[in-house]
C-alpha cells in the first residue's frame, strides 16, 4: 500500500517542475487564499439563491450545515492527528516542492477533508452547487500533491474523512435542525433569509 | 489564538474578502432580481450587474496576488481566515445594503419606483422590489419573524 502510494505520488509530483505554465497554475490552486476564498464566495451565493422560498431555504441549511461538517470534519482531523503522524514527503524523499514546508501530520489531508466535507454536505441538498464545489475540492486536494505536500493517500483518508462529517451532519444529526431552523429564522425576520 | 502573522497580510485578505463578496452580491442580486441587494438597481440589461460582479471578483483576486508578496508563505491560519472573511462579507453586505437604500429611497423621491409585491411576501423576497430600509419600515421582518421555515417543516412531516 506504502509503495504504490508512493509511486502514485511520485508519477503525480514528477511532473512538476517541467512545464512553468502549469507550475504557476499548481501554485494559485494549492495556496491557502484562492481555493478556499472561492469555495466561501460560493456559500455566500447559495445563501442568497433560489427562486422560491422553499428553494431558498433547502439552499441556506445546506449552507449551515456545511459549516458545521466543516467544523466536525476538522475535529475529527485534530484527533486523528492526535494518535498518528505521518511526515510529509518532503521529510524523507526527493520532491519537487513548489510550496512552504507544513509541519504538521501528512495524514489526512486537511484541505482535502474541509474541501469535500463542503462540497459533500451542499451536494445532498443542491445538486448544481455540489458539482461545482467538488471540483474545486478535487482541485485543491490534486494540487497538494502535485505540489508536494501530500501523498495520494493522505488526500484520500481526507476525502474519506470529510465525506464522513458531511454525511453524519446531513443525514444523522436531524437534532441540529431546530436550531437550523432558528437561525434562518432569525435571518428571515432581518430580510437576510 | 488569533496571531495574524502579518499585519499587512491580514489587511490585504480583509480587502479581498470584502471586494469579492460585493462581486458576489451584485451576481446574485442580478441573477435573482434582488434590488435591495444591488448597486445598481435592476438595469436594464442584466449583463452589467454580472460583468460588474465579475469585473469585481476577478479584480478582488488580482489585485491580491500582485500586490501581496509571500502568497506561498505561511500566512494566517484557518481560524483567522475565516474571521477575516466573516468581517469582510459582513462589510461587503453592509454597504451594498446601505448604498442599494440610498439608491431606492431617491427612485421612490422621483416617483420612479413602484412596488409589485403581494401582501404574503416575506424575508428576502421583500429585497426583489424594495431596499431593506423599505423592507423593515413595511414590518415584513415582523410578521415573517413568526413563520417558521417552510423546507424545515415539510422534511419533519416527511
Amino acid at each position: 500500500m506504502g509503495s504504490l502510494d508512493y509511486a502514485l505520488f511520485q508519477f503525480v509530483n514528477g511532473l512538476a517542475g517541467h512545464c512553468p505554465f502549469l507550475d504557476r497554475l499548481a501554485q494559485l490552486l494549492v495556496n491557502d487564499y484562492f481555493l478556499p476564498t472561492l469555495m466561501s464566495l460560493l456559500l455566500l451565493a447559495l445563501w442568497f439563491s433560489g427562486f422560491t422560498d422553499e428553494e431558498r431555504e433547502r439552499n441556506q441549511l445546506a449552507v449551515l450545515r456545511a459549516v458545521i461538517s466543516l467544523l466536525l470534519a476538522n475535529a475529527l482531523l485534530k484527533m486523528c492527528n492526535l494518535v498518528y503522524f505521518r511526515p510529509r514527503p518532503f521529510a524523507h524523499h526527493d520532491v519537487n516542492l513548489l510550496f512552504y514546508h507544513p509541519s504538521d501530520s501528512s495524514l489526512p489531508s486537511n484541505p482535502a477533508a474541509v474541501g469535500f466535507a463542503l462540497a459533500v454536505a451542499v451536494w445532498l441538498h443542491n445538486r448544481w452547487a455540489g458539482n461545482l464545489l467538488f471540483v474545486l475540492a478535487t482541485l485543491f486536494a490534486i494540487s497538494r500533491v502535485y505540489c508536494g505536500v501530500h501523498y495520494p493517500l493522505d488526500v484520500i483518508t481526507g476525502v474519506g474523512l470529510g465525506s464522513l462529517a458531511a454525511y453524519l451532519v446531513v443525514r444523522k444529526m436531524r437534532l441540529l435542525d431546530p436550531l437550523l431552523g432558528t437561525v434562518i429564522r432569525l435571518g428571515r425576520r432581518v430580510c437576510l433569509a | 489564538m488569533l496571531y495574524f502573522v502579518e499585519t499587512y497580510f491580514a489587511i490585504h485578505y480583509l480587502i479581498l474578502a470584502s471586494i469579492a463578496s460585493l462581486g458576489t452580491f451584485q451576481i446574485v442580486a442580478t441573477r435573482h432580481g434582488l434590488r435591495g441587494l444591488s448597486l445598481v438597481g435592476r438595469p436594464r440589461w442584466s449583463g452589467w450587474g454580472y460583468g460588474l460582479g465579475g469585473t469585481l471578483i476577478a479584480g478582488g483576486f488580482a489585485w491580491f496576488f500582485l500586490s501581496t508578496p509571500n502568497v506561498l508563505s505561511p500566512g494566517p491560519a484557518g481560524t483567522e481566515l475565516l474571521l477575516l472573511m466573516g468581517l469582510g462579507t459582513a462589510g461587503a453586505l453592509v454597504f451594498t445594503l446601505a448604498w442599494a437604500s440610498v439608491c431606492q429611497e431617491i427612485r421612490v423621491r422621483r416617483g420612479s419606483s413602484t412596488s409589485e409585491l403581494d401582501a404574503g411576501t416575506r424575508g428576502l423576497s421583500l429585497l426583489r422590489d424594495m431596499s431593506i430600509l423599505q423592507a423593515w419600515r413595511r414590518g415584513g421582518h415582523v410578521a415573517s419573524h413568526r413563520s417558521g421555515p417552510d423546507y424545515l417543516r415539510r422534511a419533519e412531516m416527511r
